[in-house]
């Protein structure tokens, strides 16, 4: 049984994370499976999993060693584990298109992204690395917002025949066009928009199916999200917000006991605030 | 009723353990030739899966599909836990 193999489209503080953990389980047995479903899942150790190829565009994390990006700006998540082995595997520029928001060139490079200065790959040299280097699972990781983006790693993992995992709030999986075409090639894909471990979503989930169990009549649920790092920054563009807004609503409304009226369930994203702690999500 | 939570958190190491899940999950996949959306898994770890479940019902079907119980009868799970059983003893 080989490790599995990995390639990571946006090295940003989810990827950081993610990264991090992979080390951190290398020393750590099943009694400190804390954050997992299961210590071994069909005989895999979360430290069975392996980096192979990576993508981003901030001239901070191109050509850099993986374990290296994770660290660079405008990252800023907490490191939980800073001896992260060098793996070799320099991250790649990665294609631009829309996951870059032209507001994010007025802020302080310590909370945008820094374009670098590299050729973007097509795609059939995307698909080519992915090959290459043997990725069997692409994650994607980039911005609220990267639609265009997100189906151009999309199309690339089809056509390279890798499964798809898609941590963010543009509809892949759960678009029956994309679905079906991952279906007809018998590529897996899990999507749309990661659930954390415990965060707002699973939350307001919970307490709404409470309610439902309870008797009790939900007659309208806010939620506002706050928080000071680049994915904040990123949010200030309002349209590139609707996809995420559809998703944290839908998450919310699909276990209502009767669906709320539009406007009685309202998630919402505060403006960006250098004042916050820079890693931290405040929710209400 | 009025009730008004405030949570605090860091999102990235919340959805790295999450993360990690998925892709054991999506190797499962790939090791048994299961193609197309991965519906348990899907409903368990994202928020907008191609079919929203409870997350009761979401764990239950990410469960059962690492398992390889999903879509079996009651008499074939009893069938299949007793084969686990007999490989567990027979590994000691």
């Amino acid at each position: 049984m080989h490790n599995i193999r990995i390639g990571i489209i946006g090295v940003g503080n989810c990827a950081s994370s993610l990264v991090q953990g992979i080390n951190y389980y290398r020393h750590k047995d099943s009694e400190d499976a804390i954050g997992l479903m299961h210590w071994e899942i069909g005989g895999y150790k979360p430290c069975d999993i392996e980096v192979v190829s990576a993508f981003d565009i901030d001239k901070r994390k191109v050509g850099k060693d993986t374990a290296e990006a994770i660290f660079a700006e405008p990252n800023c998540t907490t490191v939980f584990y800073k001896d992260v082995r060098k793996i070799g595997i320099r991250v790649r520029m990665g294609k631009i298109m829309d996951g870059f928001s032209e507001h994010m060139r007025d802020y302080d490079d310590k909370y945008t992204f820094v374009l670098a200065d590299e050729p973007e790959p097509d795609m059939g040299e995307v698909v080519r690395v992915l090959k290459e280097s043997g990725t069997e699972i692409l994650l994607n990781y980039l911005p609220v917002g990267s639609e265009e983006a997100t189906r151009f790693y999309a199309e690339c993992a089809l056509e390279a025949g890798v499964a798809f995992v898609n941590n963010m709030p543009v509809f892949i999986a759960s678009d029956p066009a994309w679905a079906k075409r991952f279906e007809e090639k018998n590529i897996p894909i899990i999507g749309d928009d990661i659930k954390a471990q415990l965060g707002a979503t699973i939350t307001h989930r919970t307490l709404t199916d409470l309610f439902k169990k309870r008797g009790v009549k939900l007659e309208r649920t806010y939620q506002l999200n706050t928080g000071g790092n680049t994915d904040f920054l990123n949010m200030l563009n309002r349209i590139r917000l609707l996809s995420k807004k559809e998703s944290k609503t839908e998450a919310v409304q699909s276990v209502a006991a009767k669906r709320l009226d539009d406007g009685a369930h309202e998630p919402g994203v505060a403006p960006f605030s250098g004042g916050f702690p820079q890693f931290r999500r405040y929710c209400h | 009723m009025n009730l008004e939570l405030r949570l605090s958190v860091e999102d990235s190491p919340n959805s790295a353990g999450i993360v990690i899940d998925a892709i054991r999950c999506g190797k499962l996949a790939l090791d048994r030739s299961e193609g197309g959306v991965l519906n348990g898994p899907s409903a368990y770890f994202m928020k907008h899966p191609a079919r929203q479940y409870t997350d009761d019902e979401a764990y239950r079907m990410t469960e059962a599909f690492i398992n390889e119980t999903w879509g079996k009868k009651p008499d074939e799970m009893l069938d299949y836990r007793r084969r686990q059983r007999q490989q567990a003893v027979a590994e000691g």
